[in-house]
């Protein structure tokens, strides 16, 4: 008979267990270790976490603009809105098979599914629960599971960085690999600058030159990179493209969200980034005072800290921008810092005095939770706090606070302080990868979106037109926002002023009516844009409680047609 | 406040990240070269970011100026991996790189400061300076488009524009007021400069004195350069104040100054003041508007502009800009002179970065103001034969210092071949001035406090001077200001002007001539001097003597350029005179603390430092008295942003600007008004009736905006491109074609010229407004209206176009 055992791997009981082993000696048994139980809970979350956005997430963001790119390069016009990564590419081609986002998508999400596996060949350097802790921060942080099951021209990003960064520590890689390392990450987007930017720092600085064969081959992947980047992958030359340089600079130029960077820094970040850098701050004290530990962990731990401190400046610096690729930058390094630190928080407060703290611990959380509760119901009533109120709430401040002062003040019991942050950051990263992750209707991103009833609009247009006749005609402020809804649709006319050919009419709804023609019943929204919460910490705090608070802010257009003859 | 906080740490980001740089360069400075990095971080960002962009490598934008930067920092640590003395210099200049930040941060918010209370772009040549920095933000493509002639590369040293672009990129600041921040940048950079070597030269001249000497040297220096302005000032304010001496002010030259006579007022003489009041002014600093301005005209028809006009005027232009660059470039000379083995060819095949390096830098003086290439690269020829002297006989030396030099010549012109490519110069040649060159009263006014200090070299450079052969070495120098004279008889001998040259000069002007002319003979005998007693304080006199050198030359020789004609000698002065203030702000500080200590230690001589000393209190009075006048008494608004007055002014036409900013996309062309009035005559035809163009609000759109049009302000462009009847005829034709837009009386023939033009857009505002009256077509009867406020519009050539979707 067979058994199943599950063996604890920390060494508990070891007599014990040596005892059951040789009480079973005689039966065959399968052993599952723990750890590689956390390492597959750990993968499935990460990819179950981002399958369902492949179907369900409405097309926007970013991804709309590439979108509507790539469908542009399929179609041969050139269009700027195609930018010539290697996933845009495949994307373009993909458009040929099918109309569709899925395919796309689908090939983002594959990609995305292997940093559970990039990330398992660090546990050497993380340790095993920090990697496994450093991948569950990875699932579940939102945009990034937004962006890895996304069409966007990035697609490839995270995927490549998380590599990158595996081929740069272990060094393990023949020296023709890094044609293929350097060809991914000049053909990918910008996620992997920072590590990138770094990683030459870094081997500059200590004089880490790569051998020539090496060089050699970085740069053969580069220059066919950069090659088949300016010829855009066989759909004509349009001068020279370095794809992720230009991505980097219209990732501040372009508005691929309608809420700024600094927004969704502030939603949906602040707890791995700030974790991040204080993890990261005391990983470079331990390297200053050399902590003991083997040269290559030290220099993957130097390498670390650079790359999550370049990643935090290109965030810092795009605050007043419109999108999420440089809070994804900086939350990967942060995760992989965070991981390992983590861990020795955890088993800081394991040898911490528990013995009163175990009372006060809770006591000050569900302190917190009560006040917060409060204030919950006073931003969502929009009532002014009484004088009970306003007293209850300050004494439960007062509470909190003398709690956390109390366990501060006692060195032997000051470590369990670590589990506010991680309660606290943990309730802020869970709500928010689950509420993007299973596509919340009160979340930012993806932002603006595609609404359905434009595609809609599209077949309901199409079909008049193939009975009446005349030609579908677009205000040119509209097009971008409709060149992927209207995809598939013949020749459109994009035009200022409404032809004579024209039966159909997407116009804009505060222009005057078009002469000859009759508006089409309806509310046609073409848009749809979330705003975020940002009038001040109530206004972000009612929507924290309560994700539908936010306000969707439709862009409409007016729709006129040609009348019967 | 975050737009200047923004700015202010990039400035401070690059200075920093350029450290291993400097340190690489300026090891034996005692700071080594923090007060530097500051421009050398600058220099090299802007270098890279302009050469990627023309390789389109980097992209167009924020993102393009910050990969940049980013770039420069990994080329730090890569010169961070072969110096094997970061940690140690870093060490050891902790406290210099700390002042050196203190420094560039005060004197930063300070210019601010200042600037807060007259934020507005306008006026003088301020609009095209915009235009220049818009231009090097907003070309989509590089080399950067001539905003003001589509079509056209820029053809000026716009590297400064650039600089302060990519600043202003990086921080995310507008290009309104990214202008008034990289004044202040420059202003901060070069108080950081020049304290930086000005400190290491007194280091090297007073070895065995205490620090704080050499710090004063370094104070000295920074308010020679930026505070120390004309001895006129203190006329200017006596005047203003009713105190007149008609033979003192004669004597001095400044007889403009006093109040005419009731004869000059029925002559309508212009060289006297016309006073309505007395006293002129209402308050302790004379109130009258622009009267600062006088200073920067003492020598009659020259300019004779020094850094604290500059800076109080406030105009961004290249030779403001480049003196950071110049201060890093003199950094550079004295570096080299002080280094120990010999310089040539092999120096190249064991470092080649270091003259790669040196290529860069000396290269960007022609790039940032082309009139400092020749000046500086000779310094560091200087720089690198004395250097060579010290371990070789002369033709050795000499002969391995062109091989050293050759390479570093060769790469500045090729690192830079992009810009060339489009640069014409209109530097004529090299004539000889015929004219009544400058009274002696004038050259006192304006370098009379800086030549005196420099002149003080000559008090203290006796000792070290005694025992050398002064006799053969004074003899041989001079060669110094004798072979410019020889030059000069032999230029005007063939140009056939040797008679009129000696008989237009006054007395007065011989005098200047023989004075400068002795002034350059003794300060490099007193140079070679010192420096054949291996003496290290012998750069200072030598840099006063190139100073001299330079004014002896401005008084012989002027360079051919457009107003040659008119003011032959007006930019020859103003641009070489301005490069000697900068060499003598440098070794005048030093030479002056050197005679003071010596008047410390008892040498009689050293007290002619105290009659320098209160010339140099003369000569602050400029700028006391301009700077409240400019703010007028720091009561105006405060704002930083350039266009901040015109948004309270003209809310119309500052939110067309913001439209045509935001919408308009960058390279598409738009139509303005070429800036000429037009009107019908008797018979009804239109006829121009005011074609003055430059220094009015023509062109005001592109220039705020940096999109586009056919043709800016005309005479500026025929001063860049050249004066001749080609220029002439296309830009007058495409003024033609900018207003054919407006007067054309039918939609086809506007339609057809914005066609010719390429333009996408047309703009009405004030200007066209007042260019145009009552001719204007319809413009929304077949033209898209995209902006409409208050009568002001913005109209679009309708779009048409088939899209292909399947």
């Amino acid at each position: 008979m067979t058994d199943v055992v599950f063996e604890p791997t920390t060494g508990l009981n070891e007599e014990l267990a040596r005892q059951e082993a040789s009480e079973q000696a005689q039966q065959p048994v399968v052993y599952v270790p723990m750890l590689a139980l956390a390492w597959i809970v750990g993968a499935l979350v990460f990819t179950l976490l981002r399958l369902g956005l492949i179907w369900h997430n409405a097309v926007g963001g970013a991804e709309l603009v590439q979108l509507s790119g790539a469908w542009m390069a399929r179609t041969g016009a050139p269009d700027d809105r195609f930018v010539p990564t290697l996933f845009q590419a495949i994307t373009a081609g993909l458009l040929h098979w099918s109309d569709s986002e899925i395919p796309a998508r689908v090939l983002a999400y594959a990609s995305t599914a292997t940093i559970p596996l990039a990330v398992f060949m660090l546990r050497r350097y993380l340790t095993d629960a920090g990697a496994i802790i450093a991948l569950v921060l990875l699932s579940l942080e939102p945009l990034a599971i937004q962006m890895g099951s996304s069409a966007s021209a990035m697609g490839f990003d995270l995927a490549v960085t998380m590599w990158l960064f595996v081929a740069v520590v272990r060094r393990d890689l023949p020296w023709w690999g890094w044609a293929s390392v350097a060809f991914a990450v000049v053909s990918a987007g910008p996620t992997a600058l920072p590590l990138v930017g770094a990683a030459l720092g870094v081997g500059l600085a200590r004089r880490r030159y790569p051998s020539w064969p090496v060089a050699v081959a970085a740069s053969a992947g580069v220059v066919t990179g950069v090659v088949l980047a300016t010829f855009r992958y066989g759909l004509g030359a349009s001068g020279l493209h370095v794809a992720p340089f230009q991505l980097f600079a219209d990732a501040y130029s372009q508005a691929w969200n309608s809420a700024t960077t600094f927004d969704l820094f502030i939603i949906y970040a602040v707890p791995m980034v700030l974790g991040g850098m204080v993890a990261g701050a005391f990983t470079a004290y331990r390297l200053v005072n050399d902590d003991g530990d083997d040269a290559r962990s030290q220099e993957m731990r130097l390498l670390l800290v650079v790359w999550a401190a370049v990643a935090v400046l290109w965030l810092v610096s795009s605050f007043a921008s419109h999108s999420s690729v440089s809070i994804i930058a900086a939350t990967v390094p942060c995760a992989l810092l965070l991981g390992p630190a983590i861990v020795q928080a955890i088993v800081a407060m394991t040898r911490a005095d528990w013995q009163i703290a175990r009372f006060v611990v809770p006591l000050v959380l569900f302190l917190g939770l009560f006040f917060g509760t409060i204030g919950a119901g006073w931003v969502h009533n929009g009532d002014s706090p009484t004088a009970l109120p306003i007293v209850a709430v300050a004494v439960l401040i007062v509470g909190v606070l003398a709690g956390i002062w109390w366990l501060r003040t006692t060195p032997s019991a000051a470590p369990t302080l670590w589990a506010f942050p991680m309660v606290v950051g943990g309730v802020i990263m869970l709500t928010g990868g689950l509420g993007v992750a299973f596509s919340g209707v009160g979340e930012l991103v993806p932002s603006p979106t595609s609404p359905q009833q434009t595609r809609e609009l599209r077949n309901i247009l199409l079909h008049d037109l193939t009975q009446s006749g005349g030609q579908l005609v677009v205000h040119p402020s509209l097009w971008p926002d409709l060149t992927w809804p209207l995809r598939d649709s013949g020749t459109i006319v994009v035009s200022s002023r409404v032809p004579a050919t024209a039966g159909a009419v997407i116009w804009p709804e505060d222009a005057a009516k078009p002469d000859g023609l009759n508006p089409l019943q309806g509310t046609w929204n073409i848009l749809e844009t979330m705003r975020p919460p940002r009038a001040s910490f109530s206004d972000y705090y009612e929507w924290f409680t309560n994700r539908g608070t936010v306000v969707s802010t439709p862009t409409q257009a007016a729709v006129y047609v040609r009348p019967a003859p | 406040m975050s737009d200047v906080v923004a700015f202010w740490f990039i400035c401070v980001v690059l200075g920093l990240i350029a450290l291993p740089i400097a340190f690489a360069f300026f090891g034996r400075f005692p700071d080594a070269g923090a007060g530097t990095s500051f421009a050398l971080g600058m220099v090299i960002t802007g270098y890279l970011y302009f050469i990627l962009r023309v390789a389109h490598v980097l992209p167009y934008g924020r993102g393009g100026a910050i990969l940049a930067v980013a770039i420069l920092a990994v080329v730090s640590s890569g010169v961070v991996g072969r110096s094997r003395r970061f940690n140690v210099t870093l060490r050891r200049s902790w406290r210099g790189i700390v002042a050196s930040l203190c420094l560039f941060t005060v004197f930063f918010f300070l210019f601010v400061g200042y600037r807060s209370y007259l934020p507005a772009i306008a006026g003088t040549e301020q609009p095209m300076d915009l235009m220049y920095l818009n231009a090097t933000m907003k070309s989509p493509s590089y080399p950067p488009e001539d905003p003001w002639l589509a079509g056209h590369p820029a053809s000026y040293y716009y590297f400064g524009y650039l600089q302060g672009g990519l600043i202003s990129q990086a921080a995310g600041v507008p290009a309104s007021t990214g202008y008034n921040l990289t004044l202040a940048y420059t202003f901060g950079a070069a108080a950081a400069g020049i304290a930086s070597v000005v400190f290491a030269l007194a280091c090297w001249a007073m070895r065995r004195a205490r620090a704080r000497w050499w710090a004063v040297a370094a104070g000295i220096a920074i308010a020679f350069l930026l505070f120390l302005g004309s001895l006129e000032g203190v006329f200017e304010l006596a005047a203003a104040h009713g105190e007149y001496s008609d033979s003192a002010y004669g004597a001095f030259g400044v007889d403009f100054l006093l109040p005419c006579t009731p004869q000059q007022v029925a002559a309508n003489d212009t060289s006297c003041y016309r006073a309505e009041n007395t006293p002129r002014t209402s308050t302790w600093y004379p109130d009258e508007y622009f009267f600062w301005f006088r200073a920067s005209r003492v020598i009659p028809g020259t300019i004779t502009e020094f850094p604290a006009f500059s800076f109080i005027l406030g105009d961004l232009h290249p030779h403001v800009m480049s003196i950071p660059l110049v201060l890093l470039a003199l950094s550079l000379a004295a570096a080299v002179w002080r280094g120990r083995r010999q310089l040539s060819w092999e120096v190249h095949r064991q470092a080649p970065f270091f003259g790669l390096a040196l290529a860069l830098v000396f290269g960007a003086l022609s790039f940032e103001n082309a009139w400092d290439i020749l000046t500086f690269t000779a310094l560091l020829a200087l720089a690198v034969v004395a250097r060579n002297l010290r371990h070789e006989r002369p033709g050795a030396a000499l002969r391995n210092a062109v091989t050293f030099l050759g390479p570093v010549v060769a790469g500045a012109v090729l690192l830079y071949i992009p810009w060339y490519i489009d640069f014409r110069s209109q530097a004529g040649g090299l004539y000889p001035y015929v004219g009544a060159g400058t009274s002696p009263a004038h050259a006192f006014l304006q370098f009379g406090v800086l030549g005196s200090a420099g002149l003080l070299a000559l008090t203290w450079a006796r000792r070290p001077m005694a025992g050398a052969n002064v006799r053969p070495i004074a003899l041989a120098m001079s060669l110094v200001p004798l072979v410019p004279f020889a030059l000069w008889l032999v230029l005007c001998q063939i140009h056939g002007n040797l008679s009129d040259a000696f008989h237009a000069r006054t007395s007065g002007g011989w005098v200047t001539l023989a004075l400068y002319g002795l002034s350059a003979w003794a300060l490099s005998t007193a140079a070679v001097c010192v420096a054949w007693k291996r003496h290290a304080a012998a750069i200072v006199p030598a840099l006063c003597a190139v100073a001299a050198l330079l004014l002896f030359g401005t008084e012989l020789f002027v360079v051919r350029d457009i107003f040659f004609a008119s003011s032959p000698r007006m930019n020859t002065v103003f641009k070489l005179s301005y490069q000697a203030w900068i060499l003598l702000a440098a070794g005048g500080a030093v030479a002056l603390v050197m005679a003071l200590r010596r008047a410390r230690l008892g040498a009689p001589a050293g007290w002619l430092a105290a009659p320098v000393g209160l010339l140099a209190c003369a000569g602050l009075v400029y700028t006391i008295v301009a700077v409240p006048n400019r703010t007028e008494g720091f009561r105006k608004t405060v704002g930083i942003d350039g266009l901040s007055a015109l948004a309270r002014s003209d809310p119309a036409q500052y939110a067309l600007t913001q439209w045509v900013q935001q919408n308009v996309p960058p390279g598409d062309v738009i139509i303005e008004s070429s800036g000429r009035h037009w009107g019908r005559d008797s018979k009804g035809n239109l006829v121009v009736t005011d074609p003055n163009v430059d220094y009015t609000d023509a062109a005001s759109v592109s220039s705020r905006t940096g999109r586009p049009i056919p043709i800016g302000w005309y005479f500026h462009e025929i001063q860049w491109r050249g004066d001749t009847v080609a220029n002439q005829a296309q830009f007058q034709s495409r003024q033609n074609l900018e207003d054919a837009v407006y007067t054309a009386t039918t939609p086809a023939a506007a339609i057809a010229a914005m066609h010719e033009a390429g333009a996408t857009f047309v703009v009405v505002g004030r200007t066209e407004q007042a260019d145009f009256p009552g001719l204007m077509p319809k413009f929304d009867t077949f033209l898209d209206t995209v902006f409409s406020q208050d009568g002001l519009s913005v109209y679009a050539l309708p779009q048409d176009r088939q899209v292909a979707t399947s």
